[in-house]
């Protein structure tokens, strides 16, 4: 138990936590905790459409004396 | 708890917006959840602090997208200290690691390719230090450093990363379609760094077909790939259908950004480029100041991705005739990257070389080619 499990709240801010992590890490892959089963077993998945960056491509010119 | 039930909601709606690529949306989303979470008054429990660490993740991931990059810096270092508050469960440190990660990216966006290095390297010893499996994170901080040596000119260093993060992509029992086409993404345009056309354009081919399957063709990832593609088949000489994939993905960049965002300016110094092989110098100088404008504007003005840009625009300038502007360009881009990309950095390269071919034409030894080519 933590030290401000007699808190009041302190139920709901354990669940919200792992709820709000489960949703905010990689979604589906997360192993999440019992709490956060609880609290995210009914919410939607983000995608993880812009978890990894990506580069970009500029095109830069060479003098034609150069090539 | 209503508050519970608004805050879930806020920032469930805030991952839907921001899976569609409507980043500023999801922004409004995940700032509700923030206030929510800051007004709740729990937000002082360790607990807590850890959520709302979670939501300012988020917040500053798209404050990122949308170019506030000073935003998304102090969005996330409050998130990295709410973090630290938490406890050393495996969630806590994949919360501190998916923070880092994107903390670093703010950092190689801005052009502070160091720093970002610093905190990548820091963040993957930690994330190699958990049971496995490997936790997503670790992934995308590998990625992460690959984009940013890509950035430095570290080539060889990039492609292992990212065979790394294509290792552990197979290995996921998870859908990873998207992490997959982000890589294939990154392969192409570490190819296109190196000047192997021919090598990049399937992986941007790959990529562009698994995010249009996955996200559809108005999606802003997908018009980064199609761009990304474009450059690829510009350099391979096929100009038209380059420029119509850049028009495409200049429309979706436009609606989902506004009009001064840095994926708008590196279209701009594309599309001005193909204007340039065809001799429209007009349209061309007009589009790469737009560029430079942008450029200056959102990543400021000694960011070596401004090099580009300001070698090209020489190259226009010294058609014109206009030998002192195209020097002070060239130059400008030198004091720029030298120190903070590899001495063999093929941008620096470009640079050196066609200022040396400015100053040999300004000495009178070769006549000045028209045209570029």
């Amino acid at each position: 138990m933590s030290a401000h499990d007699h808190q009041p709240g302190a139920q709901t801010g354990r669940r919200l936590t792992a709820g709000l992590l489960t949703l905010l890490l990689a979604a589906g892959a997360a192993a999440a905790t019992a709490g956060a089963a609880d609290a995210a077993a009914a919410k939607p998945k983000p995608d993880r459409s812009d978890r990894l960056s990506l580069n970009h491509n500029e095109t830069v010119l060479l003098h034609a004396w150069t090539r | 708890m209503e508050t519970e039930q608004d805050l879930v909601q806020a920032l469930t709606e805030a991952a839907r917006l921001r899976s569609e690529g409507n980043y500023s949306a999801a922004l409004e989303h995940a700032v509700q959840a923030r206030l929510l979470l800051t007004e709740s008054g729990t937000a002082t429990e360790a607990d807590t602090a850890e959520a709302l660490a979670g939501v300012l993740l988020m917040e500053g991931g798209l404050r990122r997208h949308l170019g506030d990059l000073a935003q998304a810096a102090r969005t996330l270092n409050e998130a990295l200290t709410l973090s630290e508050q938490g406890g050393a469960t495996t969630e806590g440190v994949r919360l501190r690691l998916a923070i880092q990660g994107e903390l670093a990216a703010v950092h190689r966006t801005g052009g502070d390719y160091e720093q970002a290095e610093r905190l990548l390297r820091s963040a993957i010893a930690r994330a190699k230090q958990l049971p496995t499996p490997a936790p997503p994170e670790l992934a995308n901080l590998l990625n992460e450093l690959a984009v940013t040596c890509k950035h430095t000119g570290h080539f060889t260093e990039a492609e292992q990363l990212y065979h790394q993060v294509l290792a552990l992509l197979e290995r996921a029992l998870s859908s990873y379609r998207l992490d997959l086409a982000a890589v294939h993404h990154n392969l192409g345009g570490l190819a296109h760094a190196r000047g192997d056309f021919a090598a990049a354009e399937p992986h941007a081919r790959r990529s562009l077909a698994l995010s249009e399957h996955a996200l559809g063709a108005d999606h802003p990832v997908t018009a980064a790939d199609r761009a990304a593609l474009a450059a690829i088949l510009d350099a391979l000489g096929r100009h038209d259908e380059a420029e119509t994939l850049l028009l495409q993905a200049l429309e979706v960049f436009t609606r989902v950004y506004g009009d001064d965002h840095y994926e708008i300016a590196g279209t701009c110094n594309n599309l001005a480029a193909i204007a340039y092989r065809r001799g429209e110098l007009a349209r061309a100088e007009q589009l790469y100041r737009r560029s430079l404008a942008i450029k200056e504007q959102t990543l400021g003005t000694l960011h070596p991705e401004l090099a580009p840009t300001l070698n090209n625009l020489a190259l226009l300038k010294e058609d014109q005739g206009d030998r002192p502007e195209a020097a002070a360009l060239y130059q400008r881009a030198l004091a720029i990257l030298e120190g903070s990309v590899s001495p063999d950095h093929p941008v620096l390269a470009a640079c050196r070389a066609n200022h040396a071919a400015l100053l040999g034409a300004q000495r009178g030894q070769r006549p000045v080619w028209p045209g570029g080519g």
